[in-house]
Parts: structure tokens; sequence; C-alpha cells
């Protein structure tokens, strides 16, 4: 009977001491069984024939990007970047004895690519393959991957043989990197069985999606748009784009919504990046007009909008306008191999297909709405206003990217 | 004292004659009048935890805005002050002060500014002040629930009720009780009373229609809302209900309601030019009507006193719903599926009202053979288009089913209308499911044996929905979500408004392009002592629910079938006259084929495995109530949409409230 005593004592210090638990304590103890996450990395790994201090990635527009963490240990290395996508990037790697390069045609958001050597083969092809876009008149920025790629795995077979790009390797060899003189007879011959271009793709083209996020913009009414009406203005944030096929589109493949930024059927805000760094398609880094680049089935319809935030976060005080969506039919009306649209941030008053805020939308548009009553579908590309004047001057082809081509051969 | 009347008198009787007069002069010592005045004071403080890095004291708030108090750690407190008072024997009054809810204890120096960029006019953006969060932080004391109830001598009439009333007379079918976060929120002017020697009573009322949730849109003339509308401050309900008691076995209930929606004439001439009588001018704004909703409900209980182990109950509904839109926007149309109402349009594309009728007869046999078994019997058939826009939004069930949302730690109820109200709720309160279209019956044995208590159900559903082609574009609104299991444990406010993680149907959702569905369910329940130990009680539920939705008729592929088993368990101790506490675990797996896509893209499979345990604790004493819970939510979702990866949910999430009332 004692003992039975005890424990009603215990269990009402118990019940007291459940008040305290009421107080945080939970976290800790849970906490103490959570494990830590480190910082999110784009990883590139491989063999490397020098030693570095440290290995530079310079985007196709020569923007060099800041490693997070760079390991070499004996003949392989690790390097940590930023987490992000990088497409055509040269990579760099010098030391006393001389510079070493690669080109490494896609890197994927926060994964870990491995097998990129660093060496005298890897240097030597990228010689060649400068040497190649230039002579073909082409850039980093334009040309498709996967044309890289090849290219360099025909170039490696070229150098066990006796071809030109064995002498291009043989000469880097001598020099321990990046030879301070080349013959320029021996790389262009190099160079000149290097394909970097390709036919423009039959069914898909490249679809260049702007969004001018610089104030003072005007909506489809030629009014003023009011940016933060839903958007919270805080730091940190940045444009991203979702959307997703359209129940409408003819083209029904769950692919291209996970491109768009719907895998799960869902719209998911905040995951898909636009860029304004002059990368991926984006004209001009810091002048707030924000880019994305998808290649699209001709003929495809989509809904869209772009949100004001932070990866991850949610719809509320990030996205233009809560509920209904952009439309855009995938049509090159002028024919130039892009659909090129650049939207207002904001602008509830162009291609928003409910709660259409332009006066002469009735309230909705439709594919075949023509508000404006240009000649051309509000939901179609459209000539760019150059000058914010509210007008619509011209069709721009886009120069920061190529148009999309046929798929490269495996 | 005056220093006069000091001057006069002897010296010597300063001190006795002062301290007389101070005796008299100075005030009464405080002390309510329990004649006619009543205080009554209550202190209730919540605490939150999550592991996410959301604060507030509020599991899911407002899904659309939500409020900036919704958030899952912290701790806040509220006071409140109920003031009862009696002018005389026929005029009461009650008023209560109650500090608004929300401000953290975090929160130090919360004072309700909201630091502003003016030149930049928006937020300021880098305020270190820590008094940041506003108004809603603020723990400013709020007027509510002011009331006079006065009994006048006039024929018939009982009590005329003006001001605050939480609506608790009249029905689910027609105006609701309103929930509890909004409770007496809700104003008017309310005359009860009998006739016919008592055998008659009625409530009548005139309710002043609130500007949110009533009406397209979910509001009653809120521009921001609803651009073609402006206009909400002269919108009220009527409502009427009769009691009759034809004999001490019978009682019918007829009760009634309407809600009329006015807007200002866009093309009044006083609104769209200069005051010029050739014009038509006045100074007076004519008005349009907005929205018209109309509820009736009739009912009657049957209890024969030869049969007192019968009990028979009916009821029969009628509801009318009419939008004009040029008033209203189409919110179907523009608001991507969400509307508390049908935008219903005839062959000419003109509007025209949403008619439904509703019915339900329920048979209850309490133990007719005397051994502990009792038998319950439910028919019910809703309308497609039966809609009670002022019904009970949550917080009441008006069928006899466990229905297909409620589990284990979660409850759930029926509801017969498109607005309900999961929201501004915490994650261990009940959900709601609309049964608009619900056409099936339910068969309910109770065994009462010792400490023994069980009951069985078993219940059939088809739809009234059940339709192919329905246009769920500018008519009937789907809420974008229409498949799968809805999962509560799982909802969050912000993330699940756009259904971000998969959290299934939205329990409002009962219109589809394409329906052809049917549901079974079955619920054991067992509550019992421990034979020997009745400190100790246990309560188990077991629960079944085969869904399937043929969807469109001429495709085979599209076809759902979801199966919900549930198996849930409860101990509870009453280990002192204090404290008491338990511990659960309840246990669900969804096996969905075809559960989510599109006929466009295809139908794919879910499998959902979920696990909760749980832990509660309460203690007691002298006024003061602790009550405790900690909980574990453990789920795994497998999707086998391409693109789609499983996800899986691993929360600790706990709820503390300390409240005492004097």
């Amino acid at each position: 009977m004692k003992h039975m005593h005890d424990v009603i004592r215990v269990i009402g210090v118990g019940g007291f001491g459940a008040l305290l638990f009421g107080c945080g304590l939970e976290a800790i103890a849970v906490d103490a069984a959570s494990e830590d996450h480190p910082i999110p990395v784009t990883t590139v790994r491989g063999a490397i024939a020098n030693t570095p201090e440290t290995i530079i990635l310079t985007r196709p527009d020569g923007e060099e990007v800041e490693p997070i963490a760079l390991a070499v240990s004996g003949a392989t290395y690790r390097l940590d970047l930023p987490d992000a996508a990088y497409t055509n990037a040269r990579l760099t790697a010098a030391d006393d004895d001389g510079t070493l390069m690669t080109l490494v045609p896609a890197i994927e958001v926060e994964s870990v690519l491995d097998g990129v050597d660093i060496d005298a083969r890897s240097t030597a092809a990228t010689l060649i393959v400068d040497q190649a876009l230039s002579a073909q008149g082409t850039t980093l920025q334009i040309v498709q991957s996967c044309l890289l790629t090849q290219a360099f795995d025909k170039l490696y077979t070229e150098m066990d043989g006796e071809a030109a790009a064995a002498e291009v390797l043989a000469a880097v060899e001598d020099a321990g990197g990046v030879p301070e003189t080349l013959d320029e007879a021996v790389v262009g011959s190099a160079a000149a069985g290097v394909a970097l271009e390709s036919g423009v793709h039959p069914t898909l083209i490249r679809t260049v999606l702007e969004v001018d996020f610089n104030e003072g913009r005007q909506d489809g009414n030629c009014d003023n748009i009011s940016r933060f009406r839903w958007v919270e203005d805080e730091p940190g944030k940045q444009m991203y784009f979702v959307g997703g096929l359209h129940e409408d589109s003819p083209v029904q493949d769950l692919q291209y919504n996970a491109l768009l930024g719907s895998a799960s059927g869902s719209w998911t805000p905040n995951q898909i990046p636009m860029y304004d760094d002059g990368t991926n398609g984006d004209e001009a880094a810091g002048d707030n007009i924000w880019t994305l680049t998808v290649d699209l089935p001709r003929g495809a319809r989509i809904g869209y909008k772009y949100t004001w935030g932070q990866r991850g976060q949610l719809w509320t005080g990030t996205e233009e306008w809560p509920g209904n969506q952009r439309i855009l039919e995938v049509v090159d009306v002028n024919e130039d191999d892009f659909v090129r649209r650049r939207d207002n941030f904001a602008d509830e008053a162009t291609n928003k297909d409910k709660s259409n805020l332009n006066r002469s939308s009735g309230g909705e548009i439709d594919w075949e709405s023509d508000v404006n009553d240009d000649g051309i579908p509000d939901a179609w590309e459209r000539p760019l206003d150059l000058d914010n004047d509210c007008m619509l001057d011209m069709f721009v082809t886009p120069t920061a990217i190529g148009p999309a081509t046929v798929d490269c051969e495996e | 004292m005056s220093a006069r009347t000091a001057s006069i008198l002897p010296v010597g009787g300063l001190v006795a004659v002062g301290a007389a007069l101070a005796c008299l002069l100075a005030p009464a010592p405080a002390r309510a009048d329990t004649d006619n005045f009543e205080l009554n004071g209550k202190i209730y403080t919540k605490y939150l935890y999550k592991n996410d890095d959301s604060a507030g004291c509020l599991s899911l708030s407002n899904p659309f805005w939500p409020d900036n108090i919704g958030g899952n750690n912290g701790a806040c407190t509220e006071f409140e002050l109920t003031i009862l008072g009696r002018a005389s024997k026929y005029v009461t009054t009650g008023v209560r002060l109650k500090s608004r809810f929300g401000a953290l204890w975090q929160g130090w120096w919360e004072n309700g500014d909201v630091r502003w960029d003016y030149p930049n006019d928006t937020l300021f953006v880098e305020n270190t002040s820590g008094e940041s969060l506003g108004m809603n932080h603020a723990q400013y004391v709020k007027l509510r629930g002011a009331f006079i109830r006065v009994a006048p001598p006039i024929p018939t009439v009982r009590w005329v009720h003006i001001g605050a009333s939480d609506l608790g007379m009249f029905n689910e079918w027609t105006v609701g009780k309103v929930r509890y976060i909004d409770r007496d929120n809700a104003n008017g002017v309310f005359v009860e009373g009998d006739f016919a020697d008592r055998t008659v009573q009625y409530h009548a009322a005139a309710i002043a229609t609130p500007k949110l949730f009533i009406g397209p849109r979910w509001t009653s003339g809120l521009s921001n809302a609803d651009p073609r509308a402006d206009y909400w401050a002269s919108d009220w309900t009527y409502a009427l209900k009769l009691d009759y008691r034809p004999s001490s076995a019978l009682a019918l209930r007829l009760i009634g309601s309407y809600v009329h929606d006015w807007e200002a004439d866009d093309n009044d001439p006083d609104a769209t030019g200069p005051s010029d009588v050739e014009r038509g001018t006045n100074r007076a704004i004519e008005r349009e009507i907005r929205y018209q909703g109309a509820n009736a409900t009739l009912d009657a209980r049957l209890s024969p006193e030869s049969m007192d182990w019968l009990n028979l109950t009916g009821l029969v509904a009628y509801s009318y719903n009419l939008v004009n839109t040029d008033y209203a926007a189409n919110s179907v149309r523009d608001d991507q599926g969400f509307s508390p109402l049908l935008y219903l349009v005839d062959g000419e594309g003109e509007p025209e009202a949403a008619q439904g009728f509703a019915g339900k007869v329920r048979v209850e046999m309490y133990d007719p053979f005397e051994a502990g078994v009792s038998l319950k019997l439910e028919y019910f058939n809703i309308g497609s288009e039966f809609n009670a826009i002022f019904g009970a939004r949550r917080e009441g069930d008006v069928l006899l089913t466990d229905g297909i949302i409620g589990s284990g730690f979660i409850k759930g109820g029926q509801l017969p209308t498109l607005n309900l109200a999961n929201e501004f709720i915490d994650f261990d309160e009940a959900w709601y499911e609309t049964i608009i279209g619900w056409h099936g019956a339910t068969a309910l044995l109770e065994l009462q044996r010792g400490l023994l208590a069980a009951s069985l159900e078993g219940t059939f559903v088809t739809y009234n929905t059940n339709q192919q082609g329905r246009d769920t574009d500018n008519q009937y609104p789907d809420f974008l979500y229409t498949d799968g299991f809805t999962d509560p444990q799982a909802f969050t406010a912000d993330q699940d408004y756009g259904n971000i993680y998969d959290r299934g149907s939205d329990p409002r959702s009962v219109y589809k392009e394409f329906q052809d569905r049917q549901t079974l369910i079955a619920v054991l329940n067992a509550e019992s002592a421990i034979p020997g130990a009745e400190d100790l009680k246990f309560a188990v539920k077991g629960k079944w629910v085969h869904d399937t939705d043929s969807r469109k008729a001429d495709n085979a592929e599209d076809d759902y079938v979801g199966d919900l088993f549930l198996g849930y368990g409860m101990l509870k101790w009453q280990a002192t006259n204090e404290f008491a506490t338990g511990l659960g675990y309840e246990w669900q797996r969804w096996d969905e084929e075809r559960r989510s896509g599109s006929q466009e893209q295809g139908f794919y499979d879910y499998a959902t495995t979920k696990h909760t345990g749980r832990l509660v604790a309460s203690y007691t004493f002298g006024g003061l109530t602790f009550n405790y819970l900690l909980e574990y939510f453990h789920k795994d979702q497998e999707r086998d949409r391409p693109g789609s990866p499983d996800q899986q949910w691993r929360v600790w999430r706990a709820k503390a409230s300390v409240e005492t009332g004097w």
C-alpha cells in the first residue's frame, strides 16, 4: 500500500512535470535525435593531373563561380559549388606547372557528377572545341550540351590515333598544360571534324519565358502595375516560374509538367528558378528581367504564373495573384524558331485566363482572344515593348541561347 | 473634510469626529452587487510545439489568406471578463471583454505597431524593433458578446434578445450554430414566445449577415473579395422557428431562413453622373439583389408512450440559392472551382436558382429486448443541389454514420453545406465533410453490457451527384482537388490550400466532371473499464471504407478503387482524482488504385501508411485545468505517378493548455 502511495505521489509530480514539458522541452528531445544537414551543394568529382589551389568553374558567359569547397587528394578532386544547375561550364585548374581545363556539358541541381577528369586529354579537347566554336561562329551559351559530349567522345578517340587531335594532346603534355603557343593549323585541322551545330528540332521549340519585375511597368490596360499588391517584398527573394500543361493542350506528356513545375500533378511554387544573371538564356545580368528557357512541343498549351519568393516558399506572399493562371500556346508567330514571351509581373490584364482585369476582356480570355486587337491571340508569343510605352514594338529573336535542335545521336 | 468645518470644532473632538466623518464620507468598500451585477473572469493559456519552423498558436489558420496568428510553435495567453447585469427582473444584459489571441510569450515588446516605410510605401523591411507583428499580436481587448434581453408585457412574447447570439436556436440545415471561433460574432434581434396555450412556440430572428462567408465568393459585398460588389452593411438574414407539440408523443418543428444580399445599383443616375433632375438623379441610390438564399426544414419526432424504447425522427429540407452574376463574379469559373454556391444557367445561358431537397428518417430502438442491445437505422437522401449556405460550418453532425473523414484520434462530422470550415483549429480537432448528394442508409447496432459499450456500423452510400459531363468549369464548384481520401492529419494551412503535399480531396468536393461513385463504410467501436482495475479504461476502433468511382463511363482505365483500413486503441488511466493520463496508437492503410490524374494524362495508384502515437495527460485541481497532448505522426505515401516522388512525414507535435475561471 505504501508503494501505491509512492506511485501516486510520483504521478502527481509527473502531472506538474508535464506542465514544464509543455515549454519547449519536446524540441530538445526531438532535436537530439535529429541529424545535421549540410549546406546543399552541386558537386563535381574526378581525376586530376595537377595539384591546384583552386579550381575555377566558369559559366558560358565568362562569369566565374566561387566554389564552396575544394578537396584535392592524390590524383582526385572534389569540387563543391553553390547549389544550381550548370550548363556548358568550363573547369580550370592551374598550378605552378601549368593550366589544365575541361568542359562540362551539364550538371544537375543538387547532384554529384562523377568522372569529370581534368588532365591533358580534357585540356586538349577543350582547346580544340574552343577553336571549333570560333570557326563555326557559335558560343558555349548557344551550343547544345549533348553536342559537347559528342565532341569530347570523338576527340578522345582521335587522340588515341594519329589524327590532329593527337598532336594537340602531345603539345599539351609537353607543356604540362595549356601551351603558350599552338600550331593553329593543327588545332584547326582537329577542330574541323567537330560538329557543334545541328538541325532545328522538328517538333520542339525553345520557349523563352521572361518576366519584367521592374517598377513602373504597365498592364494590359496601360495602368501602372503594383508589383507588391499580392507579394511581400522581403530580402532574399528571387523570381520563380510555376506552371503545367493546360487541360486544353493537345500534348499531354508528364515530362513537360515536370519541366514546368508540376511534376506531382499540382503546381508547386518557388521550385523552378528563373535567371537574371546572364545565364541560361537570360540576355542581361541584373536588369530585373528574369528568364526561363524550356523546350516545349509546338502547339502545346500551358498555364503558368510567376512567383517572387525564396526556394521552397509557399504561395502566400509570393504569387503574382491568388488563383487563376496565365495561358500560353506554343506558337512561333515570327518563325524564328523561338517562342519568346515577355510578361510584366503581376499584370492581370493581358493573358490571365480568369478574372482578367483588362477592361475589354469581359473578365476572361481564351486561346483565341485578341483583346488588344493586334491580330495575335493574347495567349501567343508577342512583340516586345522595348521602351515601356505600353505599345508592342517588334519581335526580337533571343541571342543568349540557340534554338532547340535535334537530339544528339546516342 | 473642508477647512471651514474643522475650524469651528473643538480641537479635542477633532479626532473622534474626524474618524466618524471619515467613516460616513469615505466610499464604501468595493463589493460586487450580487443582485444586479455579476463578473466572471477566465485566463486561458495554450502552448503548441511542432518540429517545424513556424511561429504561432493555431495549427491550422485561415487557408486563404493565412492569418498571421497561425503557426505551430509558441505559447499564448488570453483573458476574458464576462459581465452580466440585471437592470430589473424584466431586463438582463451581458457583455464579454476579451483579449485578442495570438501574442506569443516570446514577443516581449509587441505593441501592435507595424513599422511602415512611408517613402517606399511598404513594410519596413529591416525592422529590428521586435514590435513588428501588428495588432493581431497586441493583446488588445475587444468588445464581444454584448446583448440585452428583455421580457416585455406584449402578448405571446416571452423574450426579446438584442445583440450577440451563437444562433444555436435553429438547426444545421438552415441557420447553424456559429462555430467556436466565431461564437458570439453574430448579432441580431431575436423574439421568442408562444401562443395557443403554449402548444406553439416561436423564435423569430433578424440576423446581420456576416460580410464574410455568406454569399458568392464567401462575401456579401466586400470589394476586395469580389470587385463587382461593395456593399454589405444592409444585408440581413431572417429566420423563423415554429415548434408545435400536438401531443406528448409527437413534436413538430418548422424552420425557415432567408438571406438577402443587396448591392447598390451600378447604373443609378446618381452613381453614374452629375446631379441633374433630367438625368433622373434624386440623391437616392437604388438597390439590386446580388444573392438570395432560402432554406426550410420540417422535422418530426415521434416517441410513442406505449413503446418507450422507440424513437422515430424525420426531416425534410429545401434550399434555394440564386446568384445575380451582374453583381457577383462567377467563382466557379474565376476561382478554380472554389465556391460555396452553384452558378447554374438555363438553356439560354441565363442564371437560374439552384434548388434542392433533402430528407432523412431515423428509427431508434433502445434496448427493446432488455438485453443491452439497441438498434438505430437511418435513411438519408440529400439532393445534388441542396446547400445550407448559412448552416452549421463545423461542430455539428446530422447523420448517424461515422462517415469517411473521421478516424480514431480525429473525430469527424457530416454537414449539408458547401460552406464547411475546417480551419481556425488545432491539429487535434474534428474535421467535417459535406454530404451534399449523399443517398444511402446506415444501420448501427449498439451493445451496453456491464462495463462494456460497443457499436457496429454499416453504411452504404451512393451519390445523387453521380453524373457524366457535369459542367465544373462554370456551374458546379469542384474545389479543384477531387480525388483520394482526405488526410486531416497531414493538412496544413497554406501548403494544403494549394495541395502542395498531395493531401487528398477537399472535404467540400462533391461535384466532378465525371462521377459514378459509391461507398461502403464499416465501423466497430468498443470502450470499457478493465474489470478489477476500474481506473483503467480502453477504447478501440476499427474501420473500413471501400470507395469506388467509375468516373468516365467510356474510359475503363480511370476507375478508382480506394480501401481505407483503420485500427485504433487508447488506454486511459485516472491515476488520482486530479491526474489522468492515456496512451494511444492509430494505424491507417490506404490502398488507392488510380487515385489521381486526369482524363488526358491517365490515373495513377497511391498507397499510404500512417502511424500515430499519442500521449495525453490532464491535471485538474482547485479550479485549474491543465491538459497536455504529445503526438508522433508518421506517414509514408507511395505514388506511382511519373515525376511524383514518394513522400514521408515524421512529425512530432504537442499541445498544452492551462485554464482557470473565477
